[in-house]
């Protein structure tokens, strides 16, 4: 590497950091700058998208596509709710307690199912996601098919220096479902840029290469998968104390499918990707609002331009466009 | 002289101007924002989009006879629509929408229980006057007191129907198959309180419950459910709610042979269901809605005139016909048969803003909790629901027009006041 | 339980299997050869019920010649989606799913603004029913969902294994490269593909939806229930689609009847199970 190299790469390096620290700026400044609770209310949604694609992110690097994810956000939400309802547990227990029930569910569940791969394996999450659902809406501990209700909010916290910080408004809540996201992207990319990361991204590639690297399959992609619906049933358990009431419609196979397309829209480049495709297409669908009836219509439009477009995602095109201009210009 | 001629034309125009400005003054009107939460996407659409056609034509109904007065001004309704998807986290979106992007805070819906408990928490923080068809107790559970049930349980009324269809056609074993969602628990639930009413009167080997069946909405084909079912040889058949399936039901238990009644508290319309059924297969089919083309005459008590001119000044003199009048005209089709229950909510809201002169929540929940009695399209009604599961006086209980459908052709079969179930 | 019932239980589970077997096996023989899971499938079927309900409601044509058109019309539809939407995306498996969902969210809402909100019901040509015993009758309309079933299937038997075109799309099915090699235009095979198995929508539609109804979101439940049965069967294999159709009409009929409603759960974990034991399901992968 030339000095030059170095230095242009250095200063690169410097500046993602600070357009990272600008966008997190921006971001806890949010509910200072919009106070309308409606528009608070969808960027706690939008955060709540960024986190389940981005769960999903190292997830299709490595291979596998699933269609379950809402199920075991499901997991972690009914846990919460009813670790809270039933077992009187302040939600900070509860809230841990969740991702990691998720995470064993995951493990079981995984163990079985991660020895298929592609088209099958995406064939048995589905029928995961709805066994789950068809299980949820069977069982009276969970409301059955009218759903959980009377979930109670975040618990007040007392925090040392500060006092004690309550939950009953829109800005504390979107500051929690911020602090998760940050908490989730951070642990997902740092462990992407290490020797696990690699590995993965090894298995995604090709798992006979993998194995023959001497990568132990099974492990990895088991560790993997527990990782992502941790994070998940953390989500999930968000997801029950502040909308407070919990239904199986909630976490139908378009819940699952919805987040995938969120990151195959932003592009699988990067983090990034599933970041901006979340945000782009939540907001898309907010702003669709106003064609109430023509709004899925108009989703799916958006969906298979965008695809045809840019089949790599959104991050993907600018260097697309360039090679198809390029193209177009008799240039190869 | 010329000059006093000039200050007389003057003064005669400037009364003149006063008078057309005070009398235009007096008509501007101002307009209300209400707004619509139900089902526009999806397969809840063929619920949402007709109820909200039918609030349209009564907003019109009401901006013809002059709209209603409060605080001195005369106002008009902008109905606002925010689809709830039919789920709980929709109908907290649509709450949110409504609330704080449209600024409403009045509501008429939704339909769906659970969308009404997703916007519960909203609704009483935010003190949202809720005129809902949504059945489900559980919404009055916190204690919230705006909201309104605006249409008593369909297994409620048709508990009362079940008991007179027991009674005169000599009933002896009643089967149930109802969908497995909380409007299906209910109704049947209801309705098997109605029919251990029969056993009080007339003794328990009278009639017998001889199946309970729960099926999932949507399916196509529910044959072998009712081959289980019909194997216990009912001779009457209560469907607990299923709407569009509910002709394939009928189909295809007639098509396995059962020759006895049905009832439905929430029926489709009576076309679709001659129609997907068989004509020839629709018989002793009871239900309560409306035969449109056979209206029937509401009978008002003297003593009960005077309120019933409160909603007829609003909302014509025969307010079903002029209801029905206006939307055939308007969109070339008979109302779909579940708008019957929705038709007071708009009504009901508006009265209640003009007598309580106020937007304030508190002072119209007041109000509207006053009423002794008041007004209905099918005639009058009161609160009900505090000696019941319901546990708050918010549930309304008004007469319910029913019918039973021979092919195509609907009778009617009177009137039924629902009795409360203790 | 009586032997009238195990008979009449029977006889619905035939219905359902070819049922099953008609919506899966277009939805199949596309992937089995384009290799592309074209979720739209249940659509196709949706807007085949709409073309037969304005073909013979509005314009009182014949049903069989109705029944063609409709094949026809749908099979066009079928093509027009490869050409435009799968086919540019074709190398990316990803965006293929993307675009094959975004085409169902465009589809059924599609479908719900032109035609409207409300059930439609198409009625059949075959009034009455049959008397097999006397508890046990079947409408003629069901059994001309299981005659049409044979007939179908047979035909696409002897088109897939005996006229050149068919043996050719096997060819294509089976190596792709080679099959390019040949000279064979791999495009073309993957919108013939599209074609046949739309048709087949089409065909399956004009069938089944006399016996029940149709509204803009029937699509989905249609493709559910193809998934599983493409999972027992083998995806790709006509035969398994024939396979798991029926299988999946016994799993669903038997159970409705002994457990009722928690039956579709137990169909799923039969299914689940059986994907981790055999992943290729009752008859592999190949077609024909």
């Amino acid at each position: 590497m030339t000095p030059m190299t170095r230095d242009r790469r250095a200063r690169g390096h410097w500046r993602r950091q600070l357009g990272i620290l600008a966008l997190l700026v921006v971001l806890v400044a949010v509910p200072w700058v919009i106070t309308d609770p409606y528009k608070i209310s969808i960027c706690t949604m939008i955060l709540i998208n960024v986190i389940l694609a981005c769960t999903l992110f190292p997830l299709l690097h490595a291979g596998m596509f699933t269609i379950a994810h809402a199920a075991f956000m499901a997991i972690g939400a009914y846990s919460s709710a009813l670790l809270t309802l039933k077992a009187g547990l302040s939600f900070w227990l509860a809230f841990p307690i969740a991702g990691m029930v998720t995470a064993v569910v995951a493990a079981l569940i995984g163990i079985p199912t991660l020895r298929t791969k592609g088209v099958f394996f995406l064939l048995i999450t589905f029928g995961l996601n709805e066994v789950g659902r068809l299980v949820i809406s069977s069982l009276n501990i969970t409301g059955g098919a009218e759903g959980l209700g009377g979930i109670r909010r975040i618990d007040a916290i007392p925090v040392p220096g500060i006092g004690v910080i309550e939950f009953t408004s829109r800005a504390a809540n979107y500051y929690f479902v911020l602090a998760l996201a940050v908490l989730t992207i951070v642990v997902l990319v740092r462990l992407w840029r290490t020797a696990f990361g690699r590995a993965w991204q090894a298995i995604g590639q090709s798992e006979e290469l993998a194995v023959s690297l001497g990568i132990p399959l099974a492990r990895y992609k088991l560790s993997l998968f527990c990782l992502s619906c941790f994070f998940a049933g953390l989500t999930g358990s968000f997801f029950a104390h502040y909308y407070r009431f919990l239904s199986p419609a909630d976490f139908t196979v378009w819940n699952s499918i919805y987040p995938l397309v969120y990151l195959q829209v932003g592009g699988l480049g990067s983090m990034l990707g599933p970041i901006l495709g979340a945000t782009i297409l939540t907001g898309a669908l907010e702003i669709f609002r106003a064609i109430e009836e023509y709004k899925p219509m108009t989703f799916g439009v958006l969906l298979v331009v965008v695809m045809l477009l840019a089949p790599d995602g959104l991050i993907g095109f600018p260097s697309r466009a360039r090679v198809l201009w390029k193209g177009r210009r008799g240039m190869r | 002289m010329k000059g006093k001629r000039w200050t007389l034309s003057l003064v005669a125009l400037l009364t003149l101007f006063l008078v057309v400005t005070s009398v235009a003054y007096a008509q501007t009107t101002e307009v209300l924002k209400v707004g619509v939460p139900n089902g526009y996407t999806g397969s809840g659409a063929s619920s949402g989009l007709p109820t909200l056609k039918a609030y349209k034509i009564q907003a019109d109904i009401l901006k013809q006879h002059g709209g209603f007065t409060v605080g001195g001004k005369k106002y008009t309704l902008d109905l606002i629509q925010a689809d709830d998807g039919y789920t709980a986290a929709g109908g907290r979106a649509a709450a949110e929408k409504l609330i704080f992007a449209d600024k409403v805070r009045f509501f008429l819906g939704p339909l769906s229980s659970a969308a009404m408990m997703g916007m519960l928490p909203l609704v009483e923080e935010n003190k949202i006057i809720t005129m809902t068809n949504s059945i489900t107790t559980e919404k009055f559970k916190t204690g919230c007191r705006y909201i309104f049930q605006v249409n008593p349980q369909g297994g409620l009324v048709l508990a009362s129907q079940v008991m007179r269809i027991i009674q005169t056609n000599n009933v002896r074993k009643v089967a149930a198959f109802s969908p497995k969602d909380e409007t299906g628990r209910q109704n049947w639930e209801q309705m098997k309180t109605g029919i251990k009413q029969v056993w009080e009167k007339e003794g328990a080997d009278r009639v017998k419950i001889v199946h309970e069946e729960f099926g999932e909405r949507g399916q196509s084909d529910y044959t072998p459910i009712l081959a289980k079912l019909l194997a216990t040889k009912p001779d009457f058949i209560i469907l607990g709610a299923f709407a569009g399936e509910a002709p394939l039901i009928v189909k295809q238990s007639r098509e396995l042979g059962y020759k006895g009644a049905f009832a439905n508290p929430m029926s489709p319309d009576p076309k679709e269901l001659a129609q997907v059924a068989g004509a020839q297969n629709v018989y002793e089919y009871y239900s309560w809605g409306i035969v449109w083309n056979d209206l029937p005459k509401i009978d008002i008590p003297a003593k009960h005139a005077g309120i019933y001119r409160k909603l007829t000044d609003k909302f014509g003199k025969e307010p079903l016909v002029e209801f029905y009048q206006r939307y055939k005209a308007a969109y070339n089709e008979d109302p779909p048969g579940a708008i019957v229950y929705m038709l007071d909510n708009l009504p009901l809201l508006v009265l209640a803003l003009e007598q309580a002169n106020s937007f304030d929540a508190d002072k119209v929940v007041k109000t509207m909790e006053s009423w002794d009695v008041w007004p209905s399209y099918y005639g009058t009604g009161v609160w009900s629901g505090d000696k019941t599961t319901y546990g708050i006086k918010h549930v309304a209980t008004k007469s319910s027009p029913t019918f039973k459908q021979q092919g195509t052709k609907l009778i009617s079969t009177g009137f039924v006041m629902p009795e409360l179930v203790p | 339980m009586g032997l009238d019932q195990v008979l009449q239980t029977i006889l619905f589970c035939l219905v359902l299997g070819s049922y099953y077997t008609l919506i899966a096996s277009g939805f199949t023989l596309v992937f089995g050869i384009s290799r592309i899971f074209n979720f739209a499938h249940g659509e196709l079927y949706m807007f085949g019920g709409f073309f037969l309900y304005y073909l013979i409601g509005m314009w009182s044509v014949n049903y069989f010649v109705a029944l063609i058109v409709c094949g026809l019309a749908v099979g066009v539809m079928g093509v027009v989606l490869e050409r435009l939407f799968y086919r540019p995306v074709r190398t990316h498996i990803n965006a293929t799913f993307m675009v094959a969902v975004g085409l169902l969210l465009i589809m059924s809402n599609l479908a719900l603004v032109l035609f409207g909100p409300l059930i439609k019901k198409v009625p059949s040509p075959f009034a009455g029913s049959i008397r097999v015993s006397p508890t046990v009758s079947l409408s003629w309309e069901r059994v001309a969902v299981i005659v049409g079933c044979a007939i179908v299937m047979s035909a696409l038997h002897l088109f897939i294994n005996h006229t050149r075109q068919g043996v050719a799309l096997r060819a294509v099915a089976q190596d792709p490269d080679t099959a390019a090699l040949m000279g064979m235009s791999v495009d073309r095979f993957r919108a013939l593909a599209f074609f046949a198995g739309s048709f087949l929508a089409g065909v399956a539609a004009a069938i089944v939806i006399p016996v029940f109804y149709v509204d803009p979101f029937v699509g989905g439940n249609v493709m559910l229930r193809a998934m599983v049965v493409v999972i027992l069967g083998g995806l790709g294999s006509i035969p398994g689609a024939v396979a798991g159709g029926f299988a999946l009409g016994f799993i669903d009929g038997l159970g409705l009847t002994f457990f009722g409603y928690p039956a579709y759960t137990l169909g799923w974990v039969i299914v689940i199970v059986l994907m981790l034991i055999r992943p290729m399901g009752l008859m592999g992968k190949e077609l024909g």
